[in-house]
């Protein structure tokens, strides 16, 4: 498979979306340049996950466009150089955490499954559980073998939904690494702003389904008193919208 | 206290419509059994063979109607132990009892002359088949098939002349056959409530053994194409999903998975079975209520534990995603529809030969398995993904309330029994040719539609935005 060096970019052009009568997104429209890392913020209900399915073409908006590069959500194309985890992921529980990969590595054409398999194993220590089905793991492996089948096909988008939650604190840090190492445009829906700091360099916000703020971390620390802690910023700034 | 209790127990697991078509069936169901008229000899063949099934059924597909938000909330209550334990009970008979009630009622119109024996077996064994889930479900598959293979053979026992079996009262021996349901359910209705007192803890253990344990032959996919990859998984292994309604059976759900080249060899067997039931000691196929019988049997089994998984296992963010989505569905239910063709066959071809002996009806059966039955499957997924989707994410368990929707999901399967029982009635009349027409048109069109399903990216695209609505990951 051809893949080009430059991830592409990720667009969402006035999309709404509802369910039944509720309005989640509402004209929704941002912008990630390629290789571009964005934190996506926002209140409880704001239309992040929301937001994320219909970037990975789950959810069809009712109206307006999404984009990833010059492809369709929900295209081939897309689905090829997308890796999505979604909150609260599982896995296929009839599956061992080893056969979960290699299915999903197979369906997605990864040449040399097995290898990369290994390599994804030894560097989340998911080794030892390699057997196990996925019943029977902590709900931290399960995120880890969540992880790794997100990131088996080396996607060049990556959209991750709190991609942190349930590891422990070594996991997080190999983790950050190595999404920090990726050369791809990721977007990170998070509460942890921690988190939004260390894997990310910008910030979109979002609430009830409208961008209400987009700028980099820097400016996000300026717009705070001296000594305002990054968080304080944030809370005042959503609840200010509310 | 109590009916505060029962009240919460049984409404937090069905919906008020679906106990009130419940109590409507039940009547229903009363009201036929009285009203028939006796049916030849047939029951003392079917009695037996219908009761074994109905005894191993909540042993296999069994479990308690035990809901997630259980453990968090009813279990910890402060609840006398006792009353818990019999409002589970009256649980379980709703969900699993009542079956014996459609069913074997029926059977009734044959044992007016021995009725109120046969009123104190029924009874027996209805409790019987209430405790038979919670007694079991925490026991490990290989006590489970044993039991049930010690039920069915007591059962079908009475067909050597054993007279002590619950199913005597279908072979004259009315006295006995209440003697043994008696004891039946005086061994096993403590047990169940002994059990249903500690549902919570046995549950936990149960549930860790359940899903510990590691797989011992790792399945390999790598250096597979996608394509090849969807069908190891999807044709050349077969999975059954239990958690059927109350009409169906049991509460939790569970799910097997086998190899289909090991059902192949078992349908194999069983067609064997059948032939020679059939065609060489003559069983009766072509009686009316038999064929109907035998076609819900087929029906209810097949479709409802071949669909339930099918959707409720898949994972929206991993398969999915790796494809188009619409061909990734489209290539599973193909996948799985023809794997259900395959494992089938023997026992099509079984019914073919039947036929061409000149038992018109067995054509019937024989497309039925080969041609409708994995159409259904297809129609009844596309159903279920419309009406009631529910995503399996914990084994053991009910993912939440049963309800009218779900039964209605089968519906798809009616037409097919319309058409069968039509296609007999014109057999009856002597019209071979009409009858032969709809059958074969019956499975064209089941036929057709399944394909069209399959092939529709509209409805696919559809099918996988509902879903997501519905709260799949
Ligand atoms: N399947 C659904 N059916 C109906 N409404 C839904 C569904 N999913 C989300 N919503 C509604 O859409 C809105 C946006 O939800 P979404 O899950 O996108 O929020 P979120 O920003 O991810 O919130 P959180 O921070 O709590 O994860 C909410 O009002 C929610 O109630
Ligand atoms: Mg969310």
């Amino acid at each position: 498979m051809e893949r080009s060096m430059t991830p592409p970019s990720i667009e969402l052009k006035g999309v709404s979306k509802y369910y039944g009568n509720i309005e989640a997104l509402k004209g929704l429209t941002f912008r990630l340049e390629p290789g571009e890392r964005y934190a996506l913020l926002g209140p409880n209900g704001a239309g992040k996950t929301t937001t994320l399915k219909i970037l990975v073409g789950l959810l069809s908006p009712n109206s307006g466009e999404a984009r990833i590069g010059d492809f369709s959500p929900s295209s081939e194309e897309a689905h090829r150089i997308v890796g999505y985890l979604p909150d609260d992921a599982s896995p296929y529980r009839s599956f061992s955490v080893r056969e979960n990969l290699e299915y999903i590595g197979a369906l997605r054409g990864v040449e040399d499954v097995s290898d990369k398999v290994d390599r994804l194993l030894d560097y989340l220590q998911l080794r030892e559980y390699e057997r196990s089905k996925v019943g029977s793991l902590s709900r931290g492996n399960v995120q880890k073998l969540a992880l790794a089948l997100a990131i088996v096909h080396k996607p060049s988008v990556l959209l991750l939904d709190e991609p942190l939650n349930y590891l422990d604190i070594p996991t997080q840090e190999n983790v950050i690494d190595y999404l920090k190492s990726f050369n791809s445009t990721q977007l990170v829906s998070t509460h942890i702003m921690e988190v939004a700091t260390r894997l990310t360099d910008k910030v979109i916000m979002i609430s009830r389904g409208v961008v209400i703020w987009k700028g980099t971390l820097v400016e996000l620390k300026k717009l705070g008193k001296e000594g305002e802690s990054i968080e304080r910023v944030v809370a005042r700034m959503l609840t200010d919208v509310l | 206290m109590f009916y505060k209790l029962l009240k919460f127990v049984i409404m937090s697991r069905f919906s008020k419509q679906l106990l009130v078509l419940m109590i409507v069936l039940f009547a229903f169901s009363i009201y036929t059994s009285i009203k028939t008229g006796p049916s030849g000899n047939v029951f003392e063949i079917y009695g037996p063979a219908f009761l074994a099934f109905f005894l191993v059924l909540p042993i296999l597909s069994g479990g308690i109607a035990v809901l997630k938000s259980d453990r968090d909330f009813l279990f910890t209550l402060p609840v006398k132990r006792s009353d818990l334990a019999v409002s589970l009970f009256i649980v379980q008979f709703l969900s699993f009892g009542l079956i014996i009630v459609y069913i074997l009622g029926y059977s009734f119109s044959n044992l007016k002359p021995v009725f109120i024996y046969a009123l104190i077996d029924i009874t027996g064994l209805i409790l019987a088949m209430t405790s038979l889930g919670p007694i079991t479900y925490s026991l490990k598959p290989w006590w489970r098939a044993l039991l049930a293979l010690l039920l069915a053979l007591w059962s079908l026992s009475v067909f050597f002349g054993f007279p002590l079996s619950p199913a005597a009262i279908y072979t004259g021996h009315p006295i006995f056959a209440d003697v043994s349901s008696v004891v039946l359910a005086a061994v096993t209705v403590p047990l169940a409530l002994r059990s249903l007192s500690r549902v919570d803890l046995d549950l936990m253990k149960t549930f860790t053994r359940y899903t510990s344990g590691q797989v011992k032959h790792t399945r390999r996919f790598s250096g597979m194409t996608p394509i090849k990859a969807i069908y190891a998984e999807n044709f050349f292994t077969v999975e059954i999903a239990g958690r059927m309604n109350s009409i169906g059976g049991g509460g939790a759900y569970r799910s097997a998975r086998f190899k289909l080249k090991n059902g192949i060899i078992v349908s194999a067997v069983l067609a064997a079975v059948y032939y020679y039931l059939f065609s060489i000691t003559k069983l009766p196929l072509q009686e009316a209520e038999v064929a109907i019988m035998v076609l819900s049997i087929y029906s209810v089994i097949f479709i409802m534990f071949f669909t339930m998984g099918v959707l409720g296992n898949e994972r929206l963010w991993l398969g999915f995603m790796t494809r188009d989505p619409t061909h990734y569905l489209r290539d599973k239910l193909t996948a799985k529809s023809l794997s259900m063709t395959v494992l089938l066959a023997p026992l099509a071809v079984s019914n073919f030969l039947i036929a061409v002996q000149g038992n018109l009806q067995a054509l019937n059966f024989g497309l039925l398995l080969l041609v409708e039955i994995p159409s259904l499957i297809v129609i009844v997924v596309y159903t279920s993904a419309f009406l009631s989707p529910f995503q399996i994410k914990e084994d053991l368990m009910m993912p939440g309330q049963f309800n009218l929707r779900q039964m209605a999901t089968l519906l798809p399967a009616s037409p097919a029994w319309f058409f069968v029982a039509l296609s007999y009635g014109f057999l009856e009349l002597g019209l071979q040719f009409l009858a032969l027409t709809i059958t074969v048109l019956a499975a064209a069109i089941l036929g057709g539609i399944a394909i069209a399903l399959i092939s529709s990216k509209t409805v696919g695209s559809k099918i996988i935005n509902r879903l997501v609505a519905a709260g799949f990951i």
